[in-house]
This record gives C-alpha cells, sequence and structure tokens, in this order.
C-alpha cells in the first residue's frame, strides 16, 4: 500500500492509504477530499495538484503542466506521496 | 462586407481573436495562437470509432424484459440524447464557422460537430437492434411536448446568434428590417451574443448530456443494456473533449487572453451566466420529473437524478472559476465516474471491444533527455 498525505486540500491535512490502481482523484473522492475536476480525461486541466513528494504514474493529457505538477484524474501513487493544491 | 470563403487579406492567426477577426484563408496548423485546439483535434481523430463496432444484439432480450416505466426511462432519455446530438452535429458549423478566425480552431469545430453525427448515426444503430418498429422512436420525438420544450431551449442561443451574425456577414452594423422584425446588429452585442451562445453550449455538453449518461450507466450497472452503455461510454469520451473546448474558450475570453471585448463581456454578463445555469438546471429537473413519471428503477429515481443535476452543475461551474449555486458538494452517484473515468473498464479482450485502443496515435514531442544519446552504443 502507498500512503497519500494530503497537505491542506480543500482545508483538510490527512493521510489516505491506497492501493495505487486507482487515479489520485478517485482516491481524493473516496476519502470525501473534494478539489476541482470536470473531464476525468486529462484533457482539461481542472484538477492539477502539486506533487511535493514522492513518484505517480502519469498518462498522457492535453494539459502543459508545470514541474512538480500532476493531473489527478491521471495519475497513480508507485510510492508514498505528499499532494497539496496548485497554489 | 458578405462572407468569403477565401479571404484574401493577408492576416497573422497569431494574433487574430478566436472570433470576428479577419476570417480565415489557408487551413495551415504549423502553428498556433491556442496549441489546445490543435491538440483536441488529434485527441478527437485518435478517438475515431463507429457504431457497427459495437454489438447491441444482447439488448433485444435485455430491453424485452423491462418493466413498462423502466422501458419510457430507457426511450425518453435515448430521444433526448438523439435530440442533443442533432443540434451537435449541425450548429457549430453553421454558428461558429462564418464567425472563426483561427485556423485551429476552425479545423476544431469542423472535428467537434463531425464526431456528434457520429453519436447520432450510433443511435439508430442501437434502435435498430432492439426495435421492431424504429421509425416510431424517430417518430415521437417531434410529438413530445417534452422534448420540443427542450429542444427551445437547448436552440435559443444559437438560433439569435445565426441570425444575427448573417444579418452582421451580408449587411454590416446597423439597424435592419428583416421578416418584419427589427434588428439592431452591432459587433459588441454580436460578441456577446457569441459568448452566451458558448455557455448555453457548455451547459448542453458538460451538464445535460450527463445527466442523460447517468440514465445510460444506470441500466448497464444493472447489466442490462450493456451494449448501449458501451456506446454511451464511448459518446461520453468524445464529449468530455467537447466540454473541453467550450471550457477553454470561456475561460480565454474570461481572462482576457482572447479579445479584451470578450473580458468586458463576461463580467458584463456574470449574472445572466449565472441565470442560465440556473434556468438548465431547472430544465434538467423537470426533465427528470418527466422520465420517471412512471416510477422509478433500481439504482435511480428522480430526487438522486437531481441531486447528481446539482453536483455536476457545481463542478462545471467551478471549472470556469465560478462560484457554485447549489448545496449539493458530494457525487451521489459515485458509481458513474467508474464509466467516465478514462482507463476504468478493463475487460478481456476476447469477452467485449476494448475502447481505450487509440487510433494512428503518436507523439511527436522531445524533451532534453530523448536527445541524449551519450550512452547510446551499436
Amino acid at each position: 500500500m502507498f500512503r497519500i498525505d494530503v497537505d491542506n486540500i480543500n482545508g483538510k491535512t490527512e493521510s489516505l492509504y491506497v492501493f495505487g490502481d486507482k487515479s489520485i482523484l478517485t482516491e481524493l473522492e473516496a476519502h470525501n477530499v473534494l478539489i476541482n475536476y470536470s473531464c476525468r480525461q486529462g484533457h482539461c486541466g481542472s484538477c492539477i495538484l502539486k506533487l511535493v513528494d514522492g513518484e505517480v504514474l502519469h498518462q498522457e493529457c492535453l494539459v502543459p503542466l508545470s514541474e512538480g505538477e500532476v493531473l489527478a484524474c491521471q495519475s497513480k501513487p508507485i510510492t508514498d506521496i505528499k499532494i497539496t493544491t496548485k497554489d | 462586407m458578405s462572407y468569403s470563403i477565401f479571404n484574401q487579406t493577408v492576416s497573422d492567426t497569431l494574433t487574430e481573436p478566436m472570433f470576428f477577426g479577419s476570417s480565415v484563408n489557408v487551413a495551415r496548423f504549423d502553428q498556433q495562437k491556442f496549441e489546445i485546439f490543435e491538440k483536441l483535434t488529434e485527441k478527437q481523430l485518435s478517438f475515431f470509432w463507429r457504431p457497427e463496432e459495437i454489438d447491441v444484439s444482447k439488448d433485444k432480450i435485455d430491453f424485452e424484459k423491462l418493466r413498462p416505466n423502466e422501458k419510457h426511462i430507457f426511450i425518453s432519455n435515448l430521444q433526448y440524447q438523439i435530440l442533443l446530438d442533432s443540434v451537435q452535429g449541425r450548429s457549430p458549423n453553421i454558428a461558429f464557422l462564418p464567425i472563426v478566425s483561427l485556423p485551429e480552431l476552425e479545423n476544431w469545430i469542423e472535428t467537434w460537430s463531425f464526431s456528434e453525427t457520429i453519436h447520432s448515426r450510433s443511435y439508430t444503430h442501437i434502435i435498430r437492434a432492439i426495435m421492431n418498429e424504429p421509425g416510431v422512436v424517430f417518430d415521437e420525438i417531434m410529438k413530445t411536448d417534452e422534448i420540443i420544450q427542450r429542444a427551445t431551449s437547448v436552440s435559443e442561443h444559437y438560433d439569435e446568434l445565426i441570425k444575427y451574425s448573417q444579418a452582421y456577414l451580408l449587411h454590416g452594423e446597423g439597424k435592419l428590417e428583416f421578416n418584419n422584425e427589427k434588428l439592431d446588429v452591432s459587433l459588441y452585442g454580436l460578441k456577446r451574443l457569441l459568448y452566451l451562445t458558448i455557455i448555453s453550449v457548455n451547459i448542453l455538453e458538460a451538464i445535460r448530456f450527463y445527466v442523460s449518461f447517468a440514465c445510460s450507466f444506470a441500466f448497464a450497472e444493472r447489466k442490462v443494456m450493456e451494449g448501449n452503455a458501451k456506446i454511451i461510454k464511448l459518446i461520453a469520451r468524445d464529449e468530455a473533449l467537447h466540454l473541453t473546448g467550450t471550457q477553454h474558450m470561456i475561460n480565454l475570453m474570461r481572462d482576457g487572453k482572447d479579445d479584451p471585448d470578450m473580458k468586458k463581456i463576461s463580467k458584463e454578463c456574470e449574472s445572466e451566466v449565472i441565470q442560465m445555469f440556473k434556468d438548465g438546471a431547472k430544465q434538467e429537473k423537470e426533465w427528470a420529473e418527466y422520465l420517471f413519471r412512471d416510477g422509478s428503477m433500481i439504482g435511480l429515481n428522480a430526487e438522486i437524478l437531481k441531486q447528481y443535476l446539482e453536483y455536476i452543475t457545481n463542478v462545471r461551474m467551478s471549472a470556469l472559476n465560478m462560484k457554485p449555486i447549489f448545496k449539493q458538494n458530494t457525487n451521489p452517484l459515485p458509481w458513474l465516474n467508474h464509466w467516465l473515468d478514462s482507463d476504468n473498464v478493463q475487460v478481456a479482450p476476447q469477452e467485449t471491444e476494448i475502447t481505450s485502443y487509440l487510433v494512428s496515435a503518436i507523439d511527436n514531442t522531445m524533451s532534453s533527455e530523448d536527445e541524449d544519446f551519450s550512452d547510446f552504443k551499436l
């Protein structure tokens, strides 16, 4: 299992334990950590998060990402990770 | 002033606004002002599919076993989807192409609208498979008041924009009398109509469609009408692209990254836009009542569908950097995301058609790491 440390996302700071088989967006929703999203397919960029620590497996996306940014709908953790909001 | 199919004025497409600049001439894609539309087109082309690839023969057996109220929900929902794609299969071309100024956006609009025609063809494919007389379903659409009301609400902004832009392209700005109707045509007024039309299309594709997808997938969650759900999953994959297109157009306008007039207009129209989202939600709630008038089905009823409608309206408004208007901030249909996520359906290839393959997809981008061949040996 991997640990997702949520750092002040929508007022929540907590640790989630996941198997890494689902997207970060799905895991956050399952644990009631709500973030913006729209297309769920990697096109729109609504669910950009900042990856503070750790590594993710990232599927292709249409959105230009800066260093350290991930799309929650297109990435799955492959180590323990720490994430926070973009800004 | 009238529209020219090949405008012979030389213009720089890197500085033109998305709409109402110089009309397009050379279809060139070597450079783009807004690369996202080129990417959307490439993605849409890679998604190409044909309805005949999906086997819907088992759905006929399932349909026969549905209860009468469930048949009403299934057929009415399909009729609504037929209406929405009939509108979307032609209107982006008719409304937006005569006023577009960027080649990459023109190409996206054409590709977008074409993909909607595939959706329309797929509805005929489904209905042929499940009904002995498919014509009845189509004939009923124009005779059902509830659907005609929907048609009015999804097409009224398009119709206004088309009327005024046709008048503008023929006569330019000024006061006109046309079919006993007085039109006051101004470029600023047209831009305002354009902005509201794109909002209305976003409501259509990002909210109205998703409510209908919820109904389609609710059947498949019960392991019935699964062929239909496979087709709707492909349609939903396309619609996620389309809603991203209108979302990007709106955000570029609102952020002032396109035409400065559009930023001003977006501020002036803020309350009108909020009202449009409220009206759209109200109309969809009325539609939910109509769908479930004879009773609910396992997993879905009018009340839950209305909660989902409020939730998805909030999601879409947040994506446009607008404040949500409803209290519903959690998804009452969490299973729906299983159908909407990009790679969630994993099945053995021999059991079903794999829908996640891309056609002719290549990636030309090179990073600095890709260019380092220092450790390469023959």
